[in-house]
């Protein structure tokens, strides 16, 4: 989910060692539908990170997020006033509403840390069915460089119609680092423009 | 437990109004939960949020000092189960017990004796750092005088050598406070208040702040009164986990906030089970009542069965640990087992940069360099002394780092080398110009040649190999 590392490696590698740090989980049976969680994976997490993380959520960035080394193509924040989240990928730069670049937020959200607020995820992640389902989805982002829209504008507009945003409107209607490029900024942008995230409930 | 960075931006004004040098609230409160960044710095900050993220940044263990003003000693405040997770602070302090049944010579010799337990090892001064007066004859009076003679005598002398190789290495585990000051702080061992007291007006003057042992259950109250009016801390003494946590509150309640947990029974084997479990409960669910430094006492047996004992219990998690040997073969090892678990894991060992000579070298002898990688500087001086040839070892500041990894972090380069060479002005130890550098940085040979006009030599890439390089190449 990261994008630096698939499924499939995480097969290989646990074919060459089956002891090594790639490790097959059994489920178990799901006790918190909404935000993704079931016991045995919860009771996995406890066991490895020796009682350093206590459960994980499949489905939400704001309840036991998942963690990540530090490897992730994105990090996606809080923007708390907007009321939707901003996602950065690596290869942006520059300073990002939040208040944070991404080497700052890459040393909030990396090393096994849990983060409530933010995640680090792949580019692809984004236009997944169960991306932040726990929040709403895409439908809470509000901010996106315009390189990263560029890079996942097809899927992401499918995903958007199936979702009943309007495809290439709903694009539109996130703002980007040429139209804001503070919280502030990002809010009138939004407000503006008659963003979804304006009008739901507040994330956390 | 400590808050998260969004539980810690709900408490932040969420203004963004910059005023903490930082763009959002959001970004200052990370920077809080990653304790890069201090309160105070927002100035819009309600007061009552100051209250409650005091309180969760409150240390789950608390310091607690005692000692003399000029030789403090600091306990406590740990913040982690295992060295490796981040470091240990506060080294455990060694202290040893003298009896008040002794007086006269006796007296003065167990003084002296006690005095005497100052060591130098690697660079740096270890030592007994507590004296402990305890209460055998059961009455006020002699307890009183001993703890008072105890005060004026009690000073050790400057650090013996020849237990190990006198060796300069500066990064010693024991920070500015644990140095070894003038003179050694006293714990007073005693469950009778009167007793307390009468040793405390005898030694007010002389001693500092010393640390009373113990309340108890029994006298819990007064003997609360007696450390509140002297200022001094607390032992709370009592035979359960869960007693102790009873005790510390009641303490507390008392008005006295500087406590020292002391678990009073069980086997080596139950001490070292529930001081990691009062470890665990202290740090990581935060229970304040157990949130204290704690002391062990390991009174009677041989010195060797004293040893292996404390030995245990500083691994193990006690801040202080009481021993009755005097035993300079037995407390050695104690305080090496101190010295190895306090040193910082995160930072390298050092030894000073400079240039060090081996055998009596003249002008003539071999000039060699190596980085200041204690374990990298110490297998070569090993075996620049096997080969018994005297030389020059020249070594240069490397941050702590080994040859390859200074050299690929180009800390080690013509520039350093050049520099250490002119600061240890090795142009005046030697007539030749010529300096031995490690075989595997061979590649810097030329630059360094141009950089320092000296012929470089380069030497064999183990320094297993420098006794015969020495004896034939150079010559
Ligand atoms: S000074 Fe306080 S209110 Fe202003 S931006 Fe910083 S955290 Fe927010």
């Amino acid at each position: 989910m990261c994008g630096a590392y698939s499924w499939l490696d995480c097969r290989a590698a646990y074919e060459i060692t089956p002891s090594g740090p790639n490790q097959p989980i059994a489920k178990g049976s799901c006790i918190e539908p909404k935000i993704g969680q079931w016991d045995k994976i919860n009771a996995f997490v406890q066991q490895v990170s020796r009682g350093g993380v206590q459960r994980m959520s499949q489905y939400s960035m704001i309840t036991d997020p998942m963690t990540s080394c530090g490897c992730f193509e994105c990090i996606a924040a809080v923007l708390p006033s907007t009321g939707g989240i901003m996602i950065a990928n690596r290869e942006f730069a520059e300073m990002t509403p939040c208040g944070m670049k991404f080497s700052t937020l890459a040393g909030t959200v990396g090393g096994g840390q849990q983060t409530p607020g933010f995640i680090g995820h792949s580019k692809h992640y984004i236009n997944s069915r169960k991306f932040i389902a726990a929040e709403g989805g895409i439908r809470r982002i509000v901010w996106m460089p315009t390189m990263l829209k560029e890079e996942i504008k097809d899927n992401f507009i499918k995903r958007a119609q199936e979702l009943g945003l309007g495809g290439e409107e709903f694009l539109a209607k996130i703002a980007d680092e040429t139209t804001a490029a503070t919280e502030e900024q990002v809010l009138e942008f939004i407000t503006r423009a008659g963003h979804p995230a304006t009008s739901m409930e507040p994330m956390f | 437990m400590a808050l998260t960075g969004l539980e810690i931006f709900k408490l932040l004004p969420k203004t963004n109004c910059k005023k903490c040098g930082m763009p959002t609230c959001l970004a200052f409160a990370m920077q809080l939960a990653q304790k890069r960044a201090k309160l105070e710095d927002c100035p819009h900050v309600s007061q009552e949020s100051k209250q409650k993220l005091a309180a969760a940044a409150a240390p789950p263990m608390r310091k607690v000092v005692f000692g003399r003003k000029d030789a403090q000693l600091t306990v406590g405040q740990e913040t982690v189960m295992f060295r490796h997770e981040e470091k240990f602070y506060n080294p455990t302090v060694l202290a040893v017990t003298i009896s008040d049944k002794l007086s006269g010579n006796d007296l003065n010799s167990r003084i002296k004796a006690v005095n005497s337990l100052q060591f130098e090892r690697v660079g740096t001064k270890i030592g007994v750092r507590a004296i402990a007066v305890t209460n055998d004859s059961g009455s006020p009076e002699p307890f009183a005088q001993v703890c008072a003679q105890a005060a004026k005598q009690a000073c050790p002398e400057p650090g013996r050598g020849g237990w190990s190789r006198e060796r300069r290495a500066n990064n010693s585990p024991a920070d500015s406070s644990t140095s070894l000051g003038t003179s050694l702080a006293l714990i007073l061992v005693t469950e009778s208040p009167q007793a307390a007291a009468a040793a405390l007006k005898q030694i007010k003057d002389t001693a500092g702040t010393p640390l009373l042992a113990a309340a108890t259950a029994k006298n819990a109250e007064e003997m609360a009164k007696v450390a509140k009016e002297n200022g001094c801390p607390l032992v709370a003494k009592a035979e359960s986990i869960e007693a102790l946590a009873d005790l510390s509150e009641k303490i507390k309640a008392a008005g006295v906030e500087d406590i020292v947990l002391n678990l009073s029974t069980g086997s080596l084997k139950e001490k070292l089970y529930n001081m990691t479990r009062m470890r665990v409960l202290s740090l990581k669910k935060v229970f304040r009542p157990l949130g204290y430094p704690t002391v062990s006492f390991v009174l009677g047996g041989s010195p060797e069965q004293q040893m292996a004992e404390a030995c245990s219990l500083i691994c193990k998690y006690s801040s202080i640990v009481v021993v009755e040997t005097v035993e300079p073969y037995a407390i050695l090892p104690m305080l090496t087992c101190v010295m190895n678990i306090f040193t910082d894991p995160q930072k390298p060992v050092q030894v000073e940069p400079k240039v060090y000579a081996i055998g009596e070298p003249g002008e003539n002898s071999p000039l060699m360099f190596t980085t200041n990688f204690s374990l990298t500087y110490y297998t070569v001086e090993s075996d620049v002394e096997a080969s018994r040839v005297p030389s020059y070892i020249l070594v240069v500041d490397t941050e702590g780092t080994s040859v390859l990894t200074a050299y690929s972090g180009d800390k080690l380069n013509e520039k350093t080398v050049a520099d250490a060479m002119a600061k240890g002005n090795v142009a005046s130890l030697v007539k030749h110009r010529k300096l031995i550098i490690p075989g595997y940085v061979a590649v810097m040979s030329g630059k360094l040649e141009e950089a320092t006009n000296w012929e470089v030599m380069v030497g064999p890439r183990e320094s297993a190999m420098l006794p015969k390089y020495l004896k034939e190449v150079w010559k």
